[in-house]
């Protein structure tokens, strides 16, 4: 039953993530419309299988390789749905949905742990771990947006805004959403930091345990209050503000495969 | 009957002769009057642009009602009509069709894809039907015509992207700044070309306007016009970092405004991107300033290479509209058909009635004094023959006008028969 919600939802990203760069390529309206149905569908499938596997495992399925790496893609297929409907930047799809069809393939891909789970449910553990993946989720947003921006300033450099740039929105668009994903992301990340020091503190006795996630957890938090001290304070934006969101998520994302492969 | 058109546009004539048969779109109620006894009284639209001039006719035969147009052409501006021959082209049925489609989607344009023309032939179209001068065909056809240019507008992308330059930078800001009434326009330089930049500019929602120039006078005198603020040029240090867009076109030999100004600005503005658009030869701004992050610089050849790659692309638009054309006028012409099938059926059983209607005149006056039920024997039968006769030919004829080509089977039942004469 799960493998098969599994496969449907690894089929219906394959096939939104195709329909958004079909849409991309000639602009049909509908085709956006089948891509966002197929992300819709895979999204309450993906809800079904991970309520299923977590109310079987217990929160902790998420510290595990495949469960965080399909929780992640559940979370990033979440932020895309929202972003979407705020902000109606239609070439949003196209970006975040192959990286939510990454994610949940990487966790296929990579070698399955041994690790047995202990059976534990805990609001704050639990709590603890939502609000950390919807903060990462919230900086892959951030990572695309800065990715787009760099495709719409080179294009616009390089005084060729033809092809590809008639898709992308306009720049203070993209700089925008940077900044409203990093303003969202980072008080869920504070906040998911601090509900899991709750939790270890309650269930291990100690404010801080070192697990697999934490590393990367503390160098995602680093780099982008980092990022948001440099907007507000050193007019970091546009261009240079790109490179670091798209940067910052690179070494969130070495860092836990590091972690995780080490 | 025929649609036909007999026209001149800007690739068969010179702008004079375009000037000499150019009809005031405010008074056409008067020509389309006089056009009627050239049309035998048959619909009638006269089209008159800048860049064309047609006449659309129905008429009962093609040859006859070509020449019949040019002369009025001729006659309504008092120049002989043979002299118009080489200017003139003439379309009639299938061609003219497409031609009219053609024109409506801005197919047949000076600039393909721009929107004006649709404009002009549905005002040409309403003053024609306010004269009476079009009933039930030109109605079907002017209206489809009217949603073909529909049609090819929203399902190709002949009608975006700027073809001008400066459109072309409007666009170009769109890209940079979401909503351009919150930016600040710089104006530097009082030209004609700077002026028109910004006039697109404010269209497209820009609210602050500075004008800089060298004498404050005409910065002030522009200001005014553009609803802007005018300042001097040495003020330009201290109103830089407030400006989002720069259009520059003045006529200074040297560069005015150099990587430094530009660095010193962004600093000021916390690296807000800002959009420079120098218009002017020689140029105003450093070429420099492009290497600075957030900072946008178009000359006025980069923008007329991209005018150049819009043009092109709605040149590759055009000919998906093309095949839209070639669908719609299929469609139109089947449509035609299905609408003679009718008629033609109604004159045929008509010329079947009179004839046997003749035919038993002569029998009974031949016969003499018949018994009522032998009368009623006798029509009966001859009724009947008539009915069995044209059944299939009848009902073989509307299925065939459904179908494609069925045009032809109308013809040779015309012909066969002999209804038109």
């Amino acid at each position: 039953m799960n493998v098969i919600l599994d496969n449907l939802t690894l089929f219906c990203y394959i096939l939104s993530t195709l329909f958004h760069w079909l849409f991309m390529a000639s602009r049909k309206r509908t085709l956006l419309l089948y891509a966002i149905g197929a992300a819709c569908v895979g999204f309450s499938l993906h809800t079904g299988y991970l309520s299923v596997e977590a109310s079987r495992v217990g929160p902790l399925l998420f510290s595990e390789v495949q469960g965080s790496t399909a929780f992640f893609s559940w979370a990033v297929v979440l932020v895309y749905l929202i972003a979407e409907a705020v902000t109606r930047i239609r070439a949003l799809g196209s970006f975040l949905m192959p990286m939510a069809l990454l994610a949940l393939l990487l966790g296929l891909a990579l070698p399955p742990d041994a690790a047995h789970f202990l059976p534990l449910t805990s609001f704050w553990l639990t709590t603890h771990i939502v609000l950390a993946f919807l903060g990462n989720a919230a900086f892959a947003l951030t990572c695309c947006g800065g990715i787009m921006y760099l495709i719409q300033d080179s294009y616009l450099k390089a005084k060729q805004p033809g092809g590809l740039s008639s898709r992308l929105p306009s720049l203070e668009m993209l700089d925008r959403l940077n900044f409203w994903a990093l303003a969202f992301g980072l008080p869920l990340l504070t906040q998911g930091i601090i509900t899991g020091a709750i939790w270890a503190r309650y269930a291990r006795g100690s404010w801080w345990i070192w697990e697999r996630t934490t590393w990367p957890l503390i160098v995602m938090w680093g780099i982008y209050m980092l990022l948001f001290i440099g907007r507000w304070y050193l007019g970091w934006r546009g261009r240079r503000a790109a490179v670091a969101v798209i940067v910052g998520f690179c070494a969130v994302s070495f860092s836990y495969l590091l972690h995780t492969l080490g | 009957m025929h649609i036909l058109v007999v026209g001149l546009n800007h690739k068969t004539t010179p702008i004079d002769w375009r000037e000499r048969l150019h009809f005031p779109p405010h008074t056409l109620e008067e020509p389309l009057e006089k056009l009627a006894h050239y049309t035998d009284g048959g619909e009638r639209v006269i089209l008159s642009t800048c860049n064309r001039v047609e006449l659309y006719g129905h008429v009962q035969h093609v040859a006859r009602g070509s020449s019949r147009l040019q002369q009025f052409l001729g006659d309504y501006h008092g120049i002989a009509a043979d002299v118009l021959t080489p200017y003139l082209y003439t379309y009639h049925g299938e061609a003219a069709l497409r031609h009219l489609f053609r024109v409506v989607s801005s197919l047949d344009s000076l600039v393909i894809g721009e929107a004006q023309i649709a404009a002009q032939v549905k005002e040409a179209f309403a003053i024609a039907r306010r004269a009476k001068a079009t009933s039930s065909v030109f109605s079907q056809v002017f209206e489809r015509a009217f949603a073909v240019a529909k049609r090819v507008r929203t399902e190709t992308r002949i009608g975006e992207h700027a073809v001008s330059v400066s459109y072309a930078a409007v666009e170009l800001a769109k890209k940079i700044f979401q909503d351009l009434s919150a930016k600040t326009v710089l104006i530097l330089g009082a030209g004609e070309m700077s002026e028109l930049t910004a006039q697109h500019l404010i269209s497209q929602g820009v609210r602050h306007l500075l004008v800089a120039n060298r004498t404050l006078e005409h910065a002030m005198e522009l200001a005014s016009r553009l609803q802007g603020q005018g300042i001097a040029l040495d003020q330009l240090p201290e109103y830089l970092p407030k400006a989002d867009i720069i259009v520059s076109s003045t006529g200074a030999p040297e560069p005015i405004i150099r990587k430094a100004d530009v660095q010193n600005a962004l600093k000021l503005r916390k690296n807000r991107s800002m959009f420079f658009i120098d218009i002017a030869v020689p140029r105003d701004i450093d070429p420099a300033v492009n290497e600075l992050d957030n900072v946008y610089l178009y000359d006025i050849d980069d923008l007329q290479y991209v005018v150049e790659e819009n043009r092109k692309t709605r040149e590759r638009e055009a000919a998906l509209a093309e095949t839209i054309i070639a669908r719609e006028v299929e469609a139109v012409l089947q449509w035609f058909d299905e609408q003679q099938v009718v008629p033609a059926v109604i004159r045929l059983r008509r010329k079947a009635e009179s004839i046997r209607q003749h035919e038993l005149e002569k029998l009974f006056s031949k016969l003499g004094p018949l018994a009522d039920h032998e009368r009623q024997a006798i029509e009966a039968m001859s009724a009947a023959i008539i009915n069995k006769l044209l059944h299939s030919p009848i009902v073989r004829l509307k299925q065939e006008s459904q179908a494609k080509g069925g045009g032809r089977y109308l013809q040779a039942l015309r012909e066969l028969f002999g209804l038109d004469e």
